[in-house]
């Protein structure tokens, strides 16, 4: 196993064979060449099983964490392929096993859920507790105000909102903690707040 | 979740070279040859029972320790071969005549004690003797089975782990019968499947923490 890494003749493949083989002997390229090249075979594999892209590439990586664990148990002698599907065989069970587990006691989301959203429980409350809201943030002093705008209603991250105010991260912390406080002390003064 | 490509990568990076495991016949000889001399250190260190060539004579207790020593040697290379990915599970049906032959000789023998203990307690004496004779065969063969037959539990656990049980029971009772005065067939069996229940049961509760741990070291 010293030449170069030959390729199937019938199917114009790479030998997997020869490739694992150079890897049991730590030949780091090969091996990288062999897993390149299984991946979009073990991900059709996989897409027969599994619906969603992250089941898939989730399950192709335990196939490839077992066939590295247990690569040492691979005879060159033998074909490669029989090896590789009792592993990717395995690996798509037990993974369907702990999906149906899991599924059981979860409750997928349609389209509906994610386009249209609930109706409130009491429009008039919650309209009101957004006005009051508003009322709070703009009643802050301009530097807390500033913090809460940024940071919590536009979501900015600290280092954006930093960019944007000039302040530095330590002092937007301490203005947005200083806002989130005196905000809950002025709803609860009006009602606001349960 | 890693991308696959970084999932590559980071395998890639690990891969030290690895040695193979030679043909599957030629480690189960290698444990057989093992088993044969922790088998012989405890006979003679425990004796053989006396009377032992003229129950040699009767052909039902003859048939026992040969049915037994078969399926022994047998089901100790269906479980070598079993443990590599790309063999069928049919090697599992190889010692299955022998087997036969040997089930269809076992008496209660030393649980005929244990069934009488409320009422016998002198047989507590012979019962605890069985059990210990049993444990000290049994835990260095087993022992040594399931360490050589670890990489087996990634992806067959149930079928290596019942079948490596059955061929330390086996060779076991086949020997047992020799060296101590009771058949301890059936004990033999239970324990060595209880202890490989434990085993299994211990491999389902950790194989998805280590599985876990090994998706996170390539993260």
């Amino acid at each position: 196993m010293t030449g170069p890494a030959t390729k199937d003749v019938t199917s114009g493949r790479r030998d997997w064979s020869d490739d694992m083989a150079r890897a049991q002997n730590g030949d780091r390229e090969a091996y990288r060449l062999l897993l390149a090249d299984l991946l979009p075979y073990l991900r059709s594999l996989a897409r027969r099983r599994f619906s969603s892209a992250a089941e898939v590439d989730d399950a192709v990586q335990d196939v490839l964490l077992s066939l590295h664990s247990i690569r040492h148990t691979y005879d060159p002698a033998r074909p490669f392929l029989p090896w590789l599907l009792v592993i990717a065989q395995r690996r798509f069970v037990d993974r369907m096993r702990r999906y149906g587990t899991s599924a059981g006691r979860e409750v997928s989301l349609t389209e509906e859920h994610e386009t249209i959203p609930a109706e409130p429980a009491n429009p008039l409350i919650e309209e009101w507790s957004g006005v009051a809201l508003q009322a709070a943030i703009e009643a802050l002093p301009d530097g807390q105000r500033q913090a809460i705008q940024l940071l919590k209603l536009k979501e900015m991250s600290l280092k954006e909102a930093s960019q944007v105010t000039g302040l530095s991260v330590a002092a937007l912390k301490v203005a947005s903690h200083r806002a989130i406080m005196r905000l809950r002390v002025l709803l609860q003064r009006s009602g606001g707040l349960a | 979740m890693t991308a696959l490509p970084e999932a590559v990568e980071a395998l890639v990076a690990g891969a030290r070279p690895v040695k193979r495991l030679p043909p599957p016949i030629v480690r189960a000889a290698g444990w057989l040859v093992f088993a044969g001399f922790v088998i012989a250190g405890f006979a003679k260190w425990h004796g053989i029972e006396p009377g032992t060539s003229e129950r040699l004579a009767d052909p039902e207790f003859l048939l026992q320790g040969v049915g037994a020593l078969a399926a022994g040697v047998l089901a100790a290379l269906a479980v070598f071969y079993v443990s590599l990915p790309d063999r069928p599970l049919g090697w599992l049906l190889l010692p299955a005549p022998a087997a036969l032959l040997w089930f269809t000789t076992v008496g209660l023998g030393c649980l005929t004690n244990w069934v009488d203990l409320p009422n016998n307690p002198a047989e507590r004496v012979h019962a605890v003797d069985c059990f210990r004779v049993v444990t000290i065969v049994s835990l260095p063969l087993l022992a040594s089975l399931l360490f050589m037959l670890r990489h087996a539990f990634a992806l067959r656990p149930v079928a290596v782990a019942l079948a490596a049980s059955f061929a330390v029971a086996a060779l076991g009772s086949s020997v047992l019968m020799v060296i101590h005065p009771y058949g301890t067939s059936l004990m033999i069996l239970g324990w060595n499947l209880g202890m490989v229940g434990l085993v299994v049961g211990a491999g389902r509760l950790l194989v998805p923490a280590l599985r876990t741990i090994g998706r996170a070291r390539i993260a």
